[in-house]
């Protein structure tokens, strides 16, 4: 029994001071990680507005949709829409004409594949995105890219992750615009 | 001293001799930067956990060596990963979820089990710089070979430091970006370090 606690103990020691040393880092880098994070979404934001200035940001509109901003002068909207890619959640920024159409999009936080669906953390990446969501309908699959497809391959789920976000956003901005 | 500080670019080395960490061998091998920073990584982890494990190998009785390693391991790599998303951002994209599995890369705890729990804490850090020396070689090597063939690239820096390979960037062999490559790759370098490793020996 002594011998049993004594090796509980020694185990407890090791991840007590483990749990310490992470937490006194973690207080560190925690602010600096949060700043980064609201930088990258304020960019994000500037370009997405394609020159005009986002009004204040409205939490969680609707489900799937973390934030929103709506384009100075009602030119349309921005949304913080949340994905499902091949590494868990993703996040997805884009702005929306009132008629639903998608001006730009960013892919933000992900876990996504090094080499595979990591590739669409590049802007260009979302320009098989772009112009669709109003009359054109947001690619639902592979099979709708035509010559595009070349830019999705290898990372079918993180494209449909991020199709589908995004087709849900167009459908709300529609809705909201009585479309 | 010497000859055990480079026994892990040749003769013991973890990914083409020992055969260890072959997993994010492949997974992260696909773009040089990507190397490096894995490299990078795995050294601090393997030196941090090498070191602490070989000073309390005394104290660690032998039924809980594996979790008292994993927890101290564990530690190290969730170190590393704070520290990265905070200072090193992009770098931290990239590698994605790779960080986090340093934990069950065979390297660490192969290394903790056969070397850090048996010998002194000097011994231990040389053991870890030799072989996150080798794993940097075995890595880098791997992803400069599948960059170059699968991307007709060399990535240094992702803002600016990409080195394009004219004739190679227009008509890549995707293959060598994708697992298959990268097997085929590791098979040819297994070889050629070898090879290498028989001839320097004679």
């Amino acid at each position: 029994m002594n011998e049993m606690a004594n090796k509980a103990l020694r185990l407890g020691i090791i991840g007590a001071v483990a749990a310490l040393l992470l937490s006194v880092v973690n207080n560190f880098a925690e602010p600096v990680i949060a700043q980064r994070k609201a930088d990258e979404l304020n960019k994000a934001l500037t370009v997405l507005a394609s020159g005009e200035s986002p009004g204040e940001a409205e939490s969680h509109p609707a489900g799937g949709v973390k934030k929103r901003w709506s384009i100075d002068g009602n030119k349309g909207w921005i949304l913080e829409l949340e994905g499902s890619g091949y590494g868990g959640p993703l996040t997805v920024v884009a702005s929306y004409n009132t008629d639903g159409s998608i001006i730009l999009a960013r892919l933000m936080d992900n876990s996504e594949t090094v080499g595979f669906g990591k590739k669409a953390e590049n802007p260009d990446y979302m320009k098989i995105f772009i112009g669709t969501g109003g009359e054109k309908p947001v690619p639902r699959n592979k099979n709708d890219l035509g010559s595009d497809v070349d830019t999705v391959s290898g990372a079918t789920i993180t494209f449909t992750g991020i199709t589908e976000a995004l087709r849900d956003g167009s459908n709300l901005v529609k809705e909201w615009e009585g479309r | 001293m010497m000859k055990n500080l480079f026994k892990g670019i040749l003769r013991e080395n973890p990914i083409f001799v020992l055969a260890l960490g072959l997993c994010p061998s492949l997974a992260v091998s696909t773009s040089v930067n990507n190397a490096l920073g894995m490299s990078a990584a795995t050294f601090i982890v393997l030196l941090g956990s090498n070191v602490v494990i070989s000073l309390l190998r005394k104290q660690i009785p032998e039924d809980i060596h594996i979790p008292a390693y994993i927890v101290i391991i564990a530690s190290f790599v969730t170190l590393v990963d704070i520290v990265m998303q905070a200072y090193f951002p992009a770098l931290s994209k990239s590698l994605g979820i790779f960080i986090p599995l340093i934990v069950v890369n065979c390297i660490i705890l192969g290394r903790a089990e056969a070397f850090a729990s048996k010998n002194t804490v000097g011994a231990s850090a040389v053991d870890a710089i030799a072989m996150g020396i080798g794993f940097a070689v075995g890595l880098i090597s791997i992803a400069l070979v599948r960059e170059i063939l699968g991307a007709g690239t060399i990535t240094i820096f992702p803002d600016g430091g990409v080195i394009r390979i004219p004739g190679l960037v227009d008509k890549p062999a995707l293959v060598f970006a994708f697992p298959a490559g990268a097997l085929i790759v590791v098979g040819f370098l297994q070889a050629f370090f070898r090879w290498l490793g028989e001839v320097t020996n004679k």
